[in-house]
């Protein structure tokens, strides 16, 4: 039986956090959402620690990677994980308030499988949360 | 008129020996009358040795004939070939006898010149000349020269010298040798041009020219302004050795310094500082070259002064200095104000998520408890915050646009119209909106920017044409002379011309209709764009008659370093 895909929130506004919680259970995606408030916390739960070359976690997962974190940011974890052998098989979809061309391209070089901003409209959040969750919790089966 | 060869009186003796000596031989010969009468036989006897005695000088005769023949046919020779013309002139200037070359030189056949004048042959400006001179070798029985010009029918005048003398002041006619010295005179006068030419150039450079003698280092000669330079020392500088001069202690000190001119072709020192006879210090630039002049070796120096040069230098250099400084100066607060347009967009945006989220999701999951009331200020919340949202979004744009090198490349603009039509299509499917592209050609631009600067105009275009049953939107432009036109014309509410100078003015909007939602930075951000490639941009509309908005790009950009 497929354990269930798990959600790694990466997102140090709390406002942020909630509201794509909200968003999430609001289009009935019920599964496992872990939250991460900066870099480090989101290092620590995929590899234990922060220098740590070891994948800790090991069931299917989904990365919504927010850029601008406090201690490491986001496009670091993002090396990390597609530098990482194993873990670069985990999804990354950036979500984040930037629309610089530069951070868009920079995420995309280093392997993101999506970037989306955040819009300020509840509603259109919610339909961006609804399609990540759609295609990358239905739709995309990722390798075990 | 024949002359008795002169015999001298031994020769005469001699001659009556050897005549007498012939006659008393006849007489011996056999069959030879016998003197009958003394005095008869002494008559014949004197007349037979008188018939001999002429014989005889009658060969003699002959012969010196014949010599004087071969010598004056070698005088005649001489005189009409030689390749000098040869006149004999009379006092009044007729010529009594001329040679081949002068006949040739005054282009008359030899027998039609003599019993001519000469002056005939002598233009009008140099007649008078050439009389004096004819006087002046008949009076003063010596040699006299001159130069006049001949006047030929038909070809250039030639410029001769003519040297005549006579035997004495008594003789009445005088030997004249002319020769054609009208190319040498050519020549003598294109040097004297180039001499001339040489002079101002030597005399009037505003560089200081020395010449040298490349053996000795003796000064020939220095122009006006070297002297000058020098500090108007009155102490005389031709003559002297060049490192006897103190102006020139650093060039040549001394001999062995002067040997590195000497031997070296070129030598120069960019940067020398000499000392004046005043005692200031000035800065100049050395430049020794050695050439070879009728075989002897000169050294041409060319100093320079270089202080004011340098002096501006020094300026320039500090200028840049400070214009470096104040590159990094700016190139820092640019770069602050990148991070502090990252922090705008990334942690503005957050709290506005959070008011418009928020609101929206007591909506959503109160409805129930949310009355009429509640629920119209918490659309308001939610609608301020969006606002807020696309006001940072176009502020963003702005500043991006405008801060940004602009980066040139060569762009098919009715690709970038049709793709924004194309969007503008598939975006407002309810409305009946016409778009018409004219051709709009190549220009060289930033892609991008001038993406945006079309998007802004079509949104425009396409928002105050909302409330048109069928809106017209017409792109197109016009070749002008170094420049293109675009034009984006539509036929929607059109603007009031006294507004005009508003419309591109930053939060400025002449819309109070909220149909017509708007930031007012579009505009801003369009002018600031055609601005930045040398373009201008300006509009034209009436109220309710539609608006055309215009602007320029160069036809070929100028890339700034």
């Amino acid at each position: 039986m497929d354990k269930e895909i798990e959600i790694l929130l990466v997102e140090d506004n709390a406002s942020d956090e909630e509201l794509a919680v909200i968003a999430l259970k609001k289009h009935k995606i019920k599964n496992k959402i872990q939250i991460a408030r900066d870099g480090v916390e989101a290092l620590e739960y995929l590899f234990g620690s922060v220098d740590s070359e070891t994948l800790k976690c090991v069931g299917p997962l989904v990365v919504l990677l927010d850029l601008k974190l406090p201690r490491i940011n986001g496009l670091e974890v993002l090396r990390r994980i597609k530098e990482h052998p194993e873990a670069k098989k985990i999804p990354v979809v950036i979500l984040t308030s930037s629309n610089e061309e530069k951070d868009i391209l920079e995420s995309y070089h280093l392997g993101a499988n999506s970037y989306i901003r955040k819009p300020v409209d509840f509603d259109q959040f919610t339909e961006v949360i609804n399609q990540i969750g759609l295609y990358w919790l239905v739709l995309n089966k990722q390798s075990s | 008129m024949k002359k008795k060869p002169a015999t001298p009186p031994d020769a005469a003796e001699l001659l009556r020996s050897q005549a007498e000596a012939k006659l008393s031989e006849r007489k011996k010969k056999p069959g030879a009358p016998p003197a009958t009468e003394f005095d008869t036989q002494r008559l014949v006897h004197e007349l037979e040795v008188h018939q001999i005695e002429l014989e005889m000088q009658n060969e003699e005769l002959v012969q010196s004939h014949a010599q004087a023949e071969a010598g004056l046919r070698r005088y005649t020779d001489l005189y009409d070939f030689a390749p000098i013309s040869y006149f004999t002139l009379v006092r009044d200037g007729t010529i009594q006898q001329v040679n081949l070359a002068g006949a040739n030189l005054l282009g008359v056949e030899r027998g039609a010149l003599i019993k001519r004048r000469f002056g005939v042959f002598v233009s009008t400006r140099s007649l008078t000349t050439f009389n004096a001179f004819l006087d002046d070798v008949f009076t003063n029985g010596s040699k006299e020269t001159c130069e006049v010009t001949l006047q030929k029918d038909g070809s250039a005048p030639r410029l001769v010298q003519i040297e005549a003398i006579t035997k004495d002041r008594q003789c009445e006619v005088c030997h004249a040798m002319v020769i054609d010295i009208t190319e040498r005179k050519t020549a003598e006068d294109a040097l004297q041009v180039s001499e001339t030419r040489y002079r101002r150039l030597f005399e009037s450079a505003k560089d200081g020219i020395m010449i040298l003698n490349a053996e000795t280092g003796i000064i020939l000669d220095v122009n006006p302004f070297l002297i000058g330079m020098m500090g108007n020392s009155h102490e005389p500088v031709i003559g002297k050795v060049i490192w006897e001069l103190g102006f020139f202690k650093d060039v040549a000190a001394s001999k062995e310094k002067f040997l590195e001119l000497q031997q070296r072709e070129y030598v120069l020192y960019e940067n020398l500082s000499l000392e004046t006879a005043d005692g200031r210090q000035i800065a100049v630039e050395f430049v020794s070259n050695v050439y070879l002049v009728d075989n002897k070796k000169l050294i041409q120096c060319n100093i320079r002064d270089t202080t004011e040069r340098k002096q501006m230098e020094n300026k320039l250099n500090k200028a840049y200095q400070k214009i470096k400084t104040r590159t990094n100066e700016l190139e820092m607060i640019n770069e602050h104000l990148d991070s502090f347009a990252y922090s705008v967009s990334h942690d503005l945006r957050a709290p506005l998520r959070a008011i418009s989220g928020f609101a929206q999701v007591l909506i959503d999951t109160h409805g129930d408890e949310v009355n009429e009331e509640m629920r119209h200020y918490l659309n308001r919340i939610s609608e301020g915050a969006k606002k807020m949202g696309q006001l940072i979004d176009d502020l963003l744009s702005f500043s991006r646009a405008t801060r940004g090198e602009i980066n040139h490349e060569k762009i098919n603009v009715e690709d970038i119209v049709n793709d924004l039509v194309k969007a503008y299509r598939e975006v407002e499917l309810d409305r009946d909106i016409e778009f018409i592209v004219n051709p709009l050609g190549e220009v060289e631009a930033d892609k991008e920017m001038l993406k945006v600067v079309f998007s802004n105009l079509l949104q425009n275009a396409v928002k105050f044409t909302i409330n048109r049953e069928k809106a017209r939107i017409e792109i197109g432009s016009e070749q002008k002379e170094d420049h293109i036109q675009f034009y984006v014309k539509d036929n929607g509410i059109g603007f009031d011309m006294r507004y005009k100078d508003k419309l591109f003015k930053a939060f400025q909007r002449l819309q109070t209709d909220e149909r017509f939602t708007g930031t007012g930075i579009g505009l801003t951000t369009v002018k600031r764009i055609v601005s930045k490639h040398g373009g201008n941009i300006w509009a034209n509309g009436e109220v309710d008659k539609g608006a055309e908005f215009c602007f320029t790009l160069p036809s070929k950009m100028h890339i700034d370093d």
